[in-house]
């Protein structure tokens, strides 16, 4: 996909907070499985549903050692992130009333916003959203302050989908614990540039999407630790989760089947976990400098082109950039960059609340990923330039 | 002599037909926003604010008897542009010829290829919105 022209032009692809492109052994591994095994898992007695079973299984457990889960029953593929933590949301609901409250912060994708504001809704929980600083970080002292013996529980990204901004979870997490609160963790947009240990973090619930993962688009991971799993109630129900049905009562499988129902994403998780593998076999601390020493040029160029203002400047960051200009909408911004054949993200990132905190409408965001390079970063500043050359000869 | 909708739509028509790449095309566009006669800041208001872009688009038409009237804003230059087109087309046109338009305006400049589909539906919502008026 990287070598795919746009205009005549190799792309130069910036948008990997969307979504990253997928290395070959995941392609091999999809094409391997639509030729030879694709059949119906674990109900079949026949080889090919005995194969599927075997591969997907194995890729549920490569995801549980990638995030040092203690068991796979804590790891439910679900269909990405935002099904995640609906799943979470809708299991939780009957031990939330209207005494309880839910945090969210001003951070959050809509997809961490959404379903606790709807859950609220449904039981009349008050619905608080811790605010974040000028730096676009997370106010701690204030998160702290919000959390008390009312609340239900605490959902808040690893990392910014705007800023790239590091939020420190494993603090929150301890003092959220000190309080009785449970906490989840949106992490689709750190899996694929931060280490991510859950039994580390104490996580009580984290989140993340396949195709932010080097994986196919339409699978996704939640990891749940499994007393609060074993005592959830599915929130799907139909074939697959339930274990007998006696006397018109049924009886449902412990986790994760108990949350699968229905036939699951087989290629997806067979895909995801062929990208998990390959992600794991490289030297992750290269990576993680190679894409700080990138996110770093970015804003130091960005930071010289008159007019241009980064959104938050946090002190821990992955290698998302967001920017906007003193006149030049991100809208005009992005088009025009694609049309160079550079492949950046315009608009709110589905993260209305913080704009508004912000008080812009939108940023351009540029996204970058462990195969993007310096000459790449390059190309963008220069096209940047190049459109502001435009934009301030009208 | 005025032009019709149709010879107007021409002449850009043929001024994009001169500009080979869709940057060049783009940069067009940025350099017809400049020439979009301003919007009085009054109506620049909820009210007349086009839902379905991702940047704020404000439309106000008018017509008496014959003639069809139209202001119209945008904070995105690319949009200000293709604005611009639509004003120069539609503005002080008898209100019969801009209602009975019928050719696709994005296809005859060629400049479908500027837009993703989602920004050619919100293109398309404006001409649908100027011909209910």
């Amino acid at each position: 996909m990287l070598n795919t022209r746009v205009y005549g032009s190799p792309i130069v692809y910036l948008d990997n907070a969307a979504t990253t492109q997928m290395p070959y052994a995941v392609l091999k591994t999809m094409e391997h499985y639509y030729h030879h095994t694709h059949s119906n898992i674990h109900r079949g007695v026949h080889y090919l549903s005995e194969q599927s079973t075997c591969d997907y299984e194995k890729a549920r457990n490569i995801v549980k050692d990638f995030m040092n889960a203690e068991s796979e029953h804590e790891v439910i593929f679900t269909s990405g992130t935002t099904d995640s933590i609906n799943i979470v949301a809708l299991a939780i609901e009957p031990y939330v009333n209207e005494k309880h409250e839910i945090i969210v912060t001003e951070m959050e994708h809509h997809s961490n916003y959404l379903p606790w504001q709807a859950l609220c809704k449904r039981t009349g929980a008050k619905f608080i959203v811790a605010p974040v600083s000028v730096r676009g970080e997370l106010d701690f002292e204030e998160l702290e302050r919000l959390m008390t013996q009312r609340t239900a529980l605490l959902a808040i990204c690893h990392s910014s989908n705007v800023t790239g901004a590091v939020n420190p979870v494993k603090k929150v997490i301890e003092c959220a614990h000190q309080k009785g609160i449970p906490v989840l963790v949106d992490g689709a947009q750190s899996v694929s540039h931060q280490r991510v240990d859950v039994q580390n973090l104490d996580c009580d619930f984290y989140c993340f999407s396949g195709h932010k993962a080097f994986g196919p688009t339409g699978i996704g991971v939640l990891y749940g630790k499994q007393q609060w799993l074993n005592q959830f109630m599915p929130v799907k129900y139909g074939g697959g989760m339930v274990r007998q049905i006696k006397n018109g009562e049924p009886a449902y499988w412990e986790s994760p089947a108990k949350f699968e129902a229905g036939t699951p994403n087989i290629a997806g998780a067979i895909g995801l976990g062929a990208a998990i593998e390959w992600f794991a076999s490289l030297p992750r601390e290269s990576i993680i400098s190679h894409e700080l020493e990138l996110t770093q040029y970015i804003r130091s160029e960005l930071l010289k082109i008159p007019g241009i203002t980064l959104v938050g400047s946090p002190e821990e960051q992955i290698g998302i950039v967001s920017f906007t200009h003193r006149y030049a909408h991100p809208f005009d911004i992005a088009s025009l960059l694609d049309k160079l054949a550079i492949a950046v993200r315009s608009g709110a990132h589905c993260a209305q609340p913080f704009m508004d905190r912000f008080g812009i409408s939108g940023t351009v965001r540029v996204s970058i990923s462990l195969y993007n390079t310096k000459e790449e970063i390059d190309y963008l500043i220069n096209g940047i330039k190049r459109i502001l050359k435009v934009v301030d000869g009208r | 002599m005025t032009l019709t909708v149709k010879e107007k739509l021409d002449c850009f028509r043929q001024e994009f037909c001169l500009l080979e790449d869709p940057f060049s095309r783009h940069a067009y566009l940025i350099e017809l926003s400049s020439l979009l006669p301003p919007m009085k800041d009054a109506h620049k208001s909820k009210e007349y604010r086009f839902k379905g872009c991702q940047a704020n688009v404000w439309l106000l038409f008018d017509k008496d008897e014959s003639v069809f009237y139209m202001e119209a804003d945008s904070d995105s230059l690319l949009i200000r542009g293709i604005l611009y087109i639509l004003h120069e087309l539609f503005h002080e046109q008898p209100f019969d010829e801009v209602s009975s338009f019928e050719e696709d305006i994005v296809d005859a400049l060629g400049i479908s290829d500027l837009f993703t589909r989602e920004r050619l539906l919100g293109l398309t919502g404006i001409l649908q919105f100027i011909k209910s008026v």
